[in-house]
């Protein structure tokens, strides 16, 4: 009987600190290291954010420099050097003005546009863009020919003569030309906040300096005045 | 002398006395334990709120900056459209200009009664030249300056083909090189 009480005297003696051992170490596992785990991810997440705001403020610094006005220019100007669509009407007054400056007679001009939107184009370049290519006669002097396929290369939109073929007799010649113009869709990452902001480089200043001693001709522009005769509505009789 | 320990202490109570002691020092290190995890937790829970409170600062710092991107969007779009155009347009360029270069090299080399018919590009960066003369000797004279391994050194590769005499006389031959 003293026996078993002394054993719960003993018993009550070691109990608490047990049970308080017990539950602090519980504790660090259920309270202290997921906390820590926690302060961990935040600090990480930190990193990256103090990352990622030095890459915005950069990027923010160099977007207030920017000319708005000099940008939206060159962007209408490189958009007609490269365009999104096939502008059909454009290549024929281009060609009909390199015609009359060059003093070749164009004969024929065929250009099959295929479909006109860039997105399910089926030609490509081996440039890998998309292209409209065209069929060209032209008569004159081999000079003045040699002159017009020269002045092909160096218009906008810009075009590239893959096929050219000439055959002279008395005194003329009478040239084939397949040329080819370029299309090509909008950049697909346009103005994403996390992408790093786009800088021209050196050579891309030298392209631009090059194009723009480019000749370009507006649509319905003609080195000589257009007369109109007949009927002006299509659907009238 | 050495001293003589005495224990006056009957064997059953100095039993419940090293219990006693034992459980004393399980007390002692259990109070360690709960203070220093009490301390830790604490630590834990300001090093927390401080964390917490500098990330929100920096969400709140990345969405002012980001609303100011935006307010820049149309002239970013715009840098961007140029750049791709320029790109694309410089690799145009690249390929006229080389396409030129050949063609002013082998212009150089020819005859001036040597004439070129049909000048074509091909896929992969390659010209095919239908070359065409009433002159024999002047004829012989270009494949001889074209075959020259000095002047073929820039071609990746380059031939002849199709040989030919029309009815009237005229010779004329296909050179084919790629560069």
């Amino acid at each position: 009987m003293r026996k078993v009480e002394i054993i719960k005297i003993r018993w009550r003696l070691f109990v608490i600190p047990l049970l308080t051992i017990f539950f602090t170490v519980v504790s660090v596992f259920l309270v202290l290291i997921p906390r820590v785990k926690m302060i961990l991810q935040l600090n990480s997440q930190v990193r990256e954010s103090e990352k990622r705001l030095g890459r915005l403020t950069a990027k923010a610094a160099d977007l207030e420099g920017l000319d708005a006005v000099a940008l939206k220019e060159r962007r209408d100007f490189s958009l007609r050097v490269v365009p999104q669509t096939k502008n059909v009407m454009e290549f024929v007054t281009l060609f009909s003005n390199l015609a009359q400056n060059s003093q070749v007679y164009l004969s024929s001009l065929e250009v099959s546009p295929g479909d006109i939107s860039t997105q399910s184009g089926i030609v490509t370049s081996p440039e890998g863009l998309e292209i409209l290519p065209f069929e060209v006669i032209v008569e004159g002097t081999r000079e003045r020919i040699l002159d017009f396929i020269s002045q092909v290369e160096k218009s906008i939109p810009l075009m590239s003569v893959r096929l050219f073929k000439i055959a002279e007799g008395g005194g003329a010649a009478r040239a084939q030309l397949r040329a080819e113009s370029y299309v090509a869709p909008l950049p697909k990452n346009l103005g994403k906040i996390d992408s790093p902001l786009v800088k021209l480089s050196q050579e891309d200043e030298e392209v631009f300096k090059l194009l723009e001693n480019f000749k370009t001709y507006e649509v319905g522009w003609t080195s000589t005045p257009a007369s109109f005769s007949g009927r002006t509505d299509p659907f009238s009789f | 002398m050495a001293k003589v320990g005495i224990n006056l202490i009957p064997g059953e109570e100095k039993a419940s006395f090293e219990v006693i002691d034992l459980a004393r020092r399980i007390k002692f290190y259990a109070s360690i334990l709960v203070i220093a995890f009490l301390v830790t937790l604490m630590a834990c829970f300001v090093v927390f709120f401080r964390v917490n409170s500098h990330l929100n600062n920096l969400l709140q710092k990345i969405s002012l900056t980001e609303a100011k991107i935006k307010s820049y969007q149309s002239p970013e779009t715009d840098l961007v459209i140029v750049k791709d155009r320029l790109t694309q347009a410089g690799k145009i360029l690249k390929k006229q200009e080389r396409k030129i270069e050949v063609l002013n090299k082998i212009k150089a080399v020819a005859p001036p009664q040597v004439i070129f018919e049909t000048i074509e590009s091909g896929e992969k960066g390659g010209l095919l030249i239908t070359v065409s003369s009433s002159n024999l000797l002047a004829l012989h004279q270009f494949i001889k300056d074209i075959s020259d391994p000095e002047f073929a050194k820039d071609f990746r590769f380059a031939q002849i083909s199709s040989v030919s005499r029309s009815e009237t006389g005229i010779y004329s031959f296909i050179f084919e090189c790629a560069f």
